[in-house]
């Protein structure tokens, strides 16, 4: 606040006094508001601790292996019918409706965009009254009334039926007021061990591309290099996909490495935590004081250069006391945990639990089926899509699209017009113009804001819970419902909420990276 | 004036005028409790919680809740108002349901006006914590009294006024009937509102019973039963009231819906709830609803109270404060039960007000007079 | 669709918005081959289009029109729709609200000079579609066959009529109607509409809902109409002002109206607090006139060029003296009113920025005002927000209904505004710590969605709260919502920061402004002005967003359209048609928003860089 300004003129060992030295005044400010907030937050925490004291609750994670007493509509197999488990499905099921509704409600925005743009009076209109009506309507809304519209689709009938199986395609696909059911893609048993010998065998593909990247540069002329891997790949792939099972002897060392885990004692995990914070303080001074060197010599820190160092130490031996003293749980946390992780793993190579001999098949398939008893339901071979399901995914591509084609028009309006009349100047046809040179900018405009909504999407998937589909949140009410861990559910679906969007930001910026127009 | 002397008044008047302020307001002793806080600091909204506050304090100073509401002047009764038949918020802004109809009638005994009520909506999951939290005197929000509930901390539950059961709804046209088993729906879709106990109780039971079902559940049940006519929905369950009432309302023409297994499979006993550990206050609400069902045995309605209260039932001329003191010792005036006939009725009048119009009967069902098959039963008054 | 028809028409369209403007088309005729017609792809188009357009219109009319879907669920609960259970006794309350937000909208478009005038061309060419929409939804809705005949022959009639006027009208025919004889009309309309259309009165007799011949209540009739008056002759009043007042003043009234203004008429007309004078008058008062006048006094000469040291010891003391309070308040032994220590928390933060503002007496001065005003706008809402209502309610919320959604939104952005402001700056800043912490919270927040947030205040505010302290359900939510709107607008705000020029800060610096003064008087100011059309963009979701509330159980439009009005005896199961209801209100009041706010971002040129 009252930042006494640097006096001009005046040598560096005529410093103003502490109170008015402007660097020490900012780390003051920081300091002590940052006190002030986790002040704060202790407090509240203290209260909240003593608050459930006094009710006698207690917050906790062992539901999660608990039963769920409750069944779910939709998704993955519930085996074992725990909490965790359910709240996995949960996951599983948040995780599909935003990637499929993030490709759905891209295809759709820019059909609808491109449909605002064409000088056909009626397709402008139409996609004018689509984006204006359908954004201004909270998606909650939109949600409920799909689920009146889905209600209005055929029954489903299975093959006893007189009027004959539903369709549209019967034994492929099936739309009905039951939901839909399509042939399920699914990781077969040799999954992992397909993977694996890929990946070894990716290796000389590796060095392959590169020799022959190299050796285009050498020479010129037209590239093989991404053909010629590509087919190499394939062949790969192939060798993979019959001779997976040379791979089963992974188990012995997995299983080693799970032991060798198991086996750290808590005291050398801590001093790896510790060595970990210090060695990154230690990393931050170490570059921080690279940045600063210049061809003549470091240069001159300023008290502000040093107040971060210092800080960064201080942060660093904090961790350092929070591993060894406060909270030595974490460590055994960390080796337990690595434990089971590799005994997973382990667990995917040579021979099943049950000491069954593995398949070999690394992906398989089904097709739905309608079951032909009293009623007529879908059998649990297909990929079914329940009618909740359906109705928040039309409701959050609808809403969705409506943005991405506000943006799609937007980012190609903004093209500039000289673009459009260079291309026509160096004698491009309109689609070759629109595909060299109008998208490729458009694109690039439209990603940051592209990544928003797709951000939107998935945190809009939470809506679920308006038509009870079964969610992370809905699944996480139905939990804490039941047995009032409020506090253990909300840090899940926080945790699994930011781990969604910091990935798709990721992704995001990442795409964004690559687009960027490289500047000098 | 020297600017260092002006300086020194500045600094002294800064310090007066908070030292002023200190002073000025600490003789009043004024509200610095925490509602006050909450509300001066965060919300334009919360002047409920403030007053709901005040409501507390007399709570603990008082003697109880029954000098609370007397004091208050109105009774706040907790109910849920999107429930058919039990409290429904009607057009004009009322709410009405044999629930209602009971906050009504401890209300017209305790103050003496069957609409000095202040109903608060509440949702299931926060309907306990009100009570105990005590912002609501009373709840009557369909609640079935279980174990669990009952000896949980803070709340008690009072006589049973709707006996309820969870059941089955199909359609005719799959081969149900009202003799129809549960394991008949082997293979069914069953849909049922999510996070209730009725998803529990019947996925328990198809896993007792070794059948395969499919469960979907819906936010609410108006989702449930337009799914059930749609189509998307073989089976639904809840509890018989809901299943009778939206039978009678939203079958479609050309098809049936039947209700089974005859004996529900599951016990839903709805009543109201109040604070634990105030068992004046539990009196008078259990007595309320001891008052209706015995006017209702001895056949006295709201237009022939009158004529009881000096007739010759002895029994109900003690219970309308006609002679005794059986009202006046348990802190009500004499004539309130009389209050609560003539401004409500008895039970059967309530019944009939409330669940009639949804196509819910009472004879017949668990909820007929004792001495006629049901269970509704009261307690003799002397 | 064919991927080479759009990419085909996508270069015409972009070739012809860079040419010159097509020529206008002179007849319905010859504009059909032009926009409809004109080549091989755009046929397929409009044949594809038009498929489309009749599917989806025949559907959503089926909807409208099935025969079980019952509107009387609609038109009886209007009053809890949009109220919920507001007295009806005090209904006029209501009805001045809107009509001051009616006049003062009416005003604003005076002071803004916003007098477009509408061709007569556009005008008829739009009868003519209406027309054309009239006979379109006759053919397809499903009904009975004379009301199909006689839409059908309406449609048609417009249509020929208003087509015969255009195809009158001469070539460059530029003749035109201003906004007054627009509004004019549209007045007369909506008042026949009102007086002469027998809507019909629903109510509820014996549990059957009964459509009574006749039209809507008496005493509904005459406000609608008072309403239509207020609005015309508030617009003509705002054209005399605008003659007669200065722009700038007048502009800046209205903007400060539109935002503080709701937050008046929702304390004082629409809750109206039960004051208790006689505390008013000893206590309220004085202590509002002590604060603000000796503030005041003490601000602007604390602002006084020279007394910078002075006015950052007097701020400091008093927030020692604030701290002292708050820590003697907590242990019990001194008791002083809430307000009294916010306020002295205020006046020691406000001595600190007394330097910021030094300068000639008319800038103090003002600083001083704005004192005075702030104690006066914020302890007359402190002690409104203290007293209770003086209305009867039945239930626990005055807010109810769309009301609710209304409310909240606006009380939202306004809260989350300086939280918003103040956390953007934080990010932006150049101190690390402050830039770690608000970075931390705005992607931690923007990270979780809405539900979840709402669900953590719904459900464990009074968890956070010491022990007798609690909020109602309506406070949790605003509590919530505005932490999570704050991260949302600094990042809005955050946009406009960077846009501002790096000259900007050298320029300042050169001036020798501190920090602060750089911030509040070059940087901010540049920064909002480019952020508007974001921050209204965050304005219409957050009022949308509003309708959440209703999955935590808030008695608003939406949960009562979906659990409400079905539940009723005379309506089980009746929820399509208020939830069609519901979506045609929200799209009406988001849509109006936004094109209020484009015309409104032309008109002040802002939001361009």
């Amino acid at each position: 606040m009252a930042l006494a300004q640097p006096i001009p003129g005046r040598s560096q060992h005529e410093r103003p006094p502490l109170w008015r030295d402007a660097a020490v005044l900012k780390w003051l400010i920081q300091i002590s508001v940052m006190v002030v907030v986790i002040a704060v937050l202790w407090f509240l925490s203290r209260v909240a601790s003593t608050n459930l004291a006094a009710k006698g609750f207690e917050v906790n994670f062992d539901w999660m292996s608990g039963p769920a007493n409750f069944q779910l509509g939709e998704g993955i197999d519930t085996v074992p019918n725990t909490a965790g488990r359910a709240l996995w499905a949960g996951m599983v099921n948040t995780l599909r409706m935003a990637g499929a509704g993030i490709l759905l409600a891209t295809a759709l925005g820019i059909v609808v965009g491109l449909a605002r743009l064409s000088s056909n009076w009626l397709a402008n209109k139409i996609g004018s009254v689509f984006v204006e009506t359908l954004r201004n309507i909270p998606v909650l809304v939109q949600i409920i009334l799909w689920f009146f519209i889905i209600s209005e689709l055929g029954a489903l009938r299975n093959a006893d039926s007189p009027l004959g199986e539903s369709g549209p395609i019967p034994g492929w696909l099936y739309i009905s007021q039951k939901g839909i059911s399509l042939p399920r893609v699914f990781y077969a048993d040799g999954f992992y061990q397909f993977m694996a010998l890929l990946l070894i065998l990716a290796v000389p593909i590796y060095f392959v591309n590169r020799s022959l990247h190299a050796k285009r540069d050498r020479e010129g002329g037209e590239s093989i290099a991404g053909r010629v891997t590509l087919g190499l790949l394939l062949v790969a792939a192939l060798i993979a996909w019959f001779a997976n099972g040379i791979m089963s002897f992974l188990e012995v060392p997995l299983y080693a490495i799970e032991d060798a885990w198991r086996a750290i004692p808590q005291p050398l995990m801590q001093t790896v935590l510790m060595l970990i914070a210090l060695g990154a303080a230690f990393e931050f001074v170490r570059r921080f004081l690279n940045s600063r060197r210049t061809p003549a010599g470091l240069a001159k820190l300023t008290d502000d250069d040093y107040f971060r160092m210092v800080f960064a130490v201080v942060l660093a031996l904090a961790a350092s006391v929070i591993v060894w003293i406060v909270w030595p749980g974490l460590s055994s946390w960390i080796i337990n945990s690595g434990g089971d992780f590799w005994g997973w793993f382990g667990d995917k190579f040579g021979a099943d639990v049950n000491d069954v001999t593995r398949g070999s098949r690394p992906i398989d398939a089904m097709r739905p089926t309608i079951g032909t008893g009293r009623f007529s339901n879908f059998g649990p071979t297909g990929l079914t899509m329940s009618v909740n399901f359906a109705a928040v995914f039309l409701g959050l591509v609808f809403y969705t699209a409506s943005f991405v084609a506000e943006i799609v028009r937007g980012g190609i309006l903004a093209v500039a017009k000289g673009q459009t009349e260079a291309a026509a100047a160096l004698g491009l046809s309109r689609s070759q113009a629109l595909r060299k040179v109008i998208l490729p900018q458009a694109f690039r405009i439209v990603m940051p804001p592209l990544g928003n909504q797709y951000l939107n999407l998935t945190k809009n998937t939470s809506l679920a819970i308006a038509v009870g589909m079964t969610d992370i949140v809905q699944v996480g009410q139905s939990v804490f419902n039941k047995n009032n861990q409020f506090l253990a559910v909300f840090i899940i679906w926080g945790a699994f909420y930011l781990i969604c969007s910091l990935t798709i930001s990721v992704i995001v910026n990442y795409i964004n990276g690559r687009l960027a127009i490289v500047e000098r | 004036m020297s600017s260092s002397l002006s300086k020194l008044l500045a600094l002294l008047f800064a310090f007066a005028l908070v030292g002023a302020a200190c002073g000025g307001s600490s003789d009043e002793a004024t509200d610095d409790s925490g509602g006050d806080d909450a509300a001066q600091t965060d919300d334009a909204a919360t002047d409920d919680s403030a007053a709901d506050d005040g409501d507390t304090v007399d709570l603990t100073q008082g003697g109880g809740v029954l000098a609370a509401v007397q004091a208050r002047g109105t009774l706040n009764c907790g109910v849920s108002g999107a429930a058919v038949a039990f409290s429904f918020v009607e057009a004009d802004g009322s709410v009405n349901g044999i629930d209602a109809d009971y906050c009504r009638a401890v209300a017209a005994a305790v103050l003496g006006d069957s609409e000095a009520v202040n109903f608060t909506n509440l949702t299931a999951a926060e309907r306990f914590a009100a009570v105990q939290a005590g912002e609501v005197d009373v709840l009557m929000r369909n609640s079935t009294w279980t174990q669990s509930r009952d000896t949980e901390v803070g709340m008690d539950f009072g006589p049973t006024t709707y006996y309820d059961g969870q059941q089955l709804m199909a359609r005719a046209a799959d081969g149900f009937s009202n003799s129809s088993e549960v394991a008949e729906i082997d293979g069914a879709v069953v849909c049922t509102n999510a996070g209730t106990t009725t998803e529990t109780n019947v996925s328990e039971l198809a896993g007792e019973l070794g059948i395969a079902i499919t469960l979907q559940t819906f936010e609410d049940y108006n989702q449930v039963v337009d799914a059930f006519i749609a189509g998307t929905c073989d089976v639904i369950t809840t509890d018989g009231s809901g299943l009778v009432g939206r039978k009678a309302q939203q079958q479609p023409e050309g098809e049936e819906w039947v209700i089974f297994p005859a004996a529900p499979f599951s016990k839903e006993p709805l009543g109201p709830v109040y604070a634990q550990n105030d068992s004046q206050w539990a009196d008078v609400v259990n007595w309320v609803v001891y008052a209706t069902v015995i006017a209702d045995e001895s056949g006295v309605t709201s237009s022939t109270v009158d004529d009881a209260l000096t007739g010759d039932n002895a029994e109900m001329v003690r219970l309308l404060g006609g002679e005794g003191e059986l009202q006046t010792k348990m802190g009500l005036s004499a004539d309130a039960f009389y209050n609560v006939i003539s401004q409500v009725g008895n039970y059967d009048e309530i019944f009939a007000r409330n669940l009639n119009p949804v196509g819910l009967e009472r004879a017949g069902s668990a909820n007929a007079r004792w001495n006629e098959g049901g269970l509704i039963y009261a307690p003799p008054a002397r | 669709m064919t991927d080479l028809s759009i990419s085909h028409d996508l270069t015409e369209a972009l070739a012809e918005t860079s040419l010159a403007p097509k020529q206008a088309a002179h007849s319905p005729q010859e504009w059909a081959k032009q926009n409809l017609f004109s080549s091989v792809s755009n046929t397929i188009q409009t044949l594809l289009f038009g498929f489309i357009l009749v599917l989806i219109l025949q559907w959503i009319l089926g909807l409208i029109f099935a025969d079980e879907r019952d509107w009387h669920a609609v038109t009886t609960n209007m009053r809890l729709l949009f109220t919920n259970n507001y007295p009806a006794s005090q209904y006029g309350r209501i009805w001045f609200t809107f009509g001051a937000l009616l006049s003062t909208a009416m005003l604003t478009v005076a002071a803004f000079r916003y007098f477009p005038t509408f061709t007569v061309r556009k005008i008829l060419i739009n009868i003519t579609g209406t027309g054309a929409f009239i006979a379109l939804v006759g053919a397809l809705a499903p009904i009975s066959t004379t009301p199909r005949l006689v839409m059908l022959a309406v449609g048609a009639v417009i249509m020929a009529a208003a087509g015969m006027a255009v195809n009158n009208r001469p070539d460059g025919d530029e003749a035109a109607v201003s906004l007054t004889a627009v509004l004019l009309v549209v007045a007369a309309a909506v008042l026949a509409t009102i007086w002469f259309v027998p809507f019909g009165n629903d109510r509820l007799i014996n549990l059957e809902a009964v459509l009574e011949p006749g039209t809507i209540l008496l005493e509904t009739k005459l406000w609608l109409s008072l309403m239509v008056g207020v609005t015309v002759v508030a617009y003509f009043a705002g054209r005399a002002l605008a003659g007669v007042l200065p722009e700038s003043p007048f502009k800046q009234a209205m903007v400060g109206w539109w935002i503080l203004g709701p937050a008046f008429l929702i304390f004082l007309v629409i809750r109206d607090p039960a004051f208790d004078y006689g505390y008013v008058f000893t206590v309220d008062i004085p202590i509002a006139l002590v604060f603000g006048l000796g503030g005041g006094a003490l601000l602007y000469f604390l602002a006084r060029p020279g007394n910078e040291a002075l006015a950052r010891a007097v701020g400091v003391g008093i927030l020692a003296v604030c701290a002292l309070t708050f820590i003697l308040g907590a242990t019990g032994s001194v008791s002083m009113l809430q307000k009294i220590r916010l306020t002295i928390l205020a006046l020691g933060l406000v001595a600190l920025l007394a330097p910021t503002f030094s300068g000639e007496p008319r800038v103090r001065r003002n600083f001083a005002y704005a004192w005075i005003g702030a104690i006066a706008i914020s302890h007359w809402l402190i002690t409104a927000i203290n007293t209770p209502s003086t209305l009867e309610l039945r239930a626990d919320s005055f807010l109810g209904g769309f009301m609710i959604s209304i409310t909240l939104g606006y009380y939202v952005m306004l809260a989350s505004f300086p939280m918003g402001v103040l956390m953007s700056l934080a990010r932006t800043s150049k101190m690390p710590l402050f830039r770690v912490m608000s970075t931390i919270y705005i992607e931690s927040v923007r990270g979780i969605p809405l539900i979840v947030i709402l669900f953590f205040f719904d459900n464990l505010l009074n968890l956070f709260l010491p022990n007798g302290m609690s909020v109602s359900k309506i406070a949790g939510v605003f509590i919530g919502y505005t932490l999570f709107s704050a991260a949302y607008m600094a990042e809005n705000i955050r946009g406009g920061l960077q846009s501002v020029r790096s000259g900007q800060f050298e320029a300042s610096d050169a001036l020798g402004l501190t920090t602060l003064q750089r911030t509040v008087f070059i940087i901010l100011p540049q920064a909002l002005r480019v952020s508007i059309p974001n921050l209204v963009g965050q304005a219409i979701a957050t009022f949308k967003e509003t309708s959440l509330v209703s999955i935590i159980g808030a008695f608003d439009i939406l949960y009562i359209a979906r659990n409400v009005v079905p539940g009723q005896t005379a309506f089980i199961g009746h929820s399509i048609a208020p939830m069609l209801f519901v979506s045609l209100v929200y799209w009406i009041f988001a849509y109006s928003m936004s094109r209020a706010s484009r015309t409104l971002e032309t008109k002040l040129g802002v939001g361009a860089r």
